[in-house]
């Protein structure tokens, strides 16, 4: 469940802080949009940036997103989540 | 004989392999010392199933040796015998995956291939005396005193330092690499672990794992093929006790005996709920925990973090280290931090060198080093690496 005190973090960027602090060591000038399993993210560690994500935001990714396109860059997980939350409504 | 020095070394895991091989060829006689029935160390005994750190790091250029030497051999070899599949990329490394008992063998064959090498397996080292360079090990049937001029402390443990009396070190409990448990799996359908399923697999297994219907340590498990229609490994990372000791007996022996309960109870539970493991059996238990750091030999010089980041150079480099830190302490996957650059980072002959003990020589997964370095340095890899440079060094000090 997001709090209050970063609901007005946008998502991509409370993403990338979290993923950062938890899963990877992102490289000096990584962002939103470079890839993640370039700098790193392998099997397990994706399973854990998914649990991160429906831990933080309280959503349940459905099983047909939970693919390894999906999961390549921050601005992708994004949108997955925005769509997610919308319909948890 | 007596102007071949003798070398001890100890502990036949990669490291050991290597510094045996290498202080045979520099002119040594050599004596490897192995507790275990076979030779490996982690690339066997524990089932550990990939040679990491051979490779440098690369964006997108074809794999080029870390360490052209005896790691190359080594894993040329295994390529060879069909015992290693060729180089995976993934991201900007390159891995090798290995069939453990495969390893095995082609190390046995290794070192008997060699002259001067001797290999005593099922000897536990059980004292050393730093003064004669005398250590006494204990076999099945009794105990013997060895003699050498020179050691290589290749046990993963230091426990040859900590026998002799040299000063070690070793991370907090809290913050030591955590310890896997490893089995393999026959039966699996390849396609249940091709990259998208394999994801799904995990996810399923998180799920499982919040509704109580798995144990919460299921949630350590990692699963990987070696290749289609060969053995599935389960790789379940363990939290540990809080006052987690890699060296105590008794923790060892909760470990192995927590990693087996998970091992079985993952298997029914998938044997129950996904299509591609409704054939599963364990086909392998490891035979020891998959200890991925413990104590290790205070050298002349010390691998800290920042020397893997920044591609450090030394001017008594022996070795090239360029995997990531993989940090892993909690069991519920890795952190990685990788290097600034491609560049890999050297390590120095410092590091190899015992501080208090000059005929004293630490390889592997215990040469001397910061707990983020170890997190490098500890590949397969790179223990072959270390290895390959403390047997130089071992068989030159004694001359
Ligand atoms: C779960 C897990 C996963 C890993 N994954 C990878 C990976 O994917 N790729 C990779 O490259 N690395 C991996 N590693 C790390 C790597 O396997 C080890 O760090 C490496 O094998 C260490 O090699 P070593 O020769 O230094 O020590 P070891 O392989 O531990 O060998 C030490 C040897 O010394 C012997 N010994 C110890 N004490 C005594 C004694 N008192 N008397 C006699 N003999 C003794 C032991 O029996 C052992 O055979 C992993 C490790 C673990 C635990």
């Amino acid at each position: 469940m997001s709090s209050p005190s970063t609901e007005s973090i946008p998502i991509h960027q409370q993403l990338l802080a979290a993923i950062g602090e938890r899963i990877l060591e992102l490289p000096p000038g990584f962002t939103v949009d470079s890839d993640l399993y370039d700098a790193g993210l392998d099997s397990m560690a994706t399973l854990q940036l998914m649990l991160l994500i429906e831990e933080r935001f309280g959503v349940n990714l459905p099983e047909a997103q939970v693919t390894c396109a999906n999961f390549r860059t921050i601005t992708q997980l994004a949108h997955l989540v925005e769509k997610a939350l919308a319909r948890r409504g | 004989m007596s102007d071949s020095p003798r070398v001890l070394v100890a502990g036949g895991g990669t490291a050991g392999l290597a510094a045996a091989v290498a202080a045979a060829r520099s002119g040594a006689t050599v004596t490897l010392v192995e507790r275990h029935g076979l030779l490996g160390g982690m690339g066997s005994v524990a089932l550990v199933h990939t040679l990491c750190g051979l490779y440098e790091l690369a964006d997108d250029t074809p794999p080029r040796w870390a360490n052209p030497g005896l790691p190359a051999e080594f894993a040329t070899r295994l390529l060879a015998r069909g015992d290693a599949l060729p180089p995976v990329r993934l991201g900007r490394v390159h891995v090798l995956p290995h069939r453990p008992a495969g390893l095995a063998q082609a190390a046995a064959d290794w070192l008997a291939e060699t002259p001067r090498v001797t290999v005593r397996l099922l000897a536990n080292l059980r004292a050393a005396d730093s003064a004669t360079g005398r250590v006494e090990i204990s076999t099945p049937t009794g105990r013997e005193t060895l003699a050498a001029d020179a050691w290589i402390d290749a046990t993963g443990d230091a426990a040859l330092a900590r026998l002799a009396g040299a000063p070690t070190e070793h991370a907090p409990p809290d913050r030591l690499q955590r310890p896997a448990y490893i089995v393999t799996l026959s039966g699996v359908d390849p396609a249940a672990l091709a990259p998208d399923a394999r994801l799904r697999l995990a996810a399923q297994i998180a799920r499982a794992v919040s509704a109580g219907h798995l144990p919460p340590g299921a949630v350590g498990a990692a699963l990987r093929a070696f290749e289609p229609g060969g053995d599935t490994f389960v790789t379940i990372d363990l939290a540990g006790p809080p006052d987690y000791d890699p060296t105590d007996p008794a923790t060892l022996a909760a470990l192995l005996a927590e990693g087996r309960q998970l091992a079985e109870a993952l298997t029914a539970y998938l044997r129950r709920e996904s299509p591609g493991f409704a054939s599963a059996v364990i086909s392998a238990h490891a035979r020891q925990l998959g200890v991925r750091e413990s104590h290790r030999v205070i050298g002349r010089a010390r691998l800290e973090a920042d020397d893997l980041l920044r591609g450090t150079t030394f001017p008594d480099a022996v070795a090239r280290a360029t995997w990531p830190m993989e940090l892993r302490e909690n069991h519920r996957g890795p952190r990685l931090r990788f290097p600034e650059s491609n560049r890999p980072a050297d390590i120095p002959a410092g590091c190899l060198q015992a501080r208090d003990l000059p005929r004293l020589f630490a390889a592997g997964r215990c040469v001397s080093c910061s707990h983020e370095a170890q997190a490098s340095i500890r590949v397969m890899g790179t223990c072959l690496a270390t290895g390959e440079a403390a047997g130089r060094l071992a068989a030159a000090s004694s001359r």
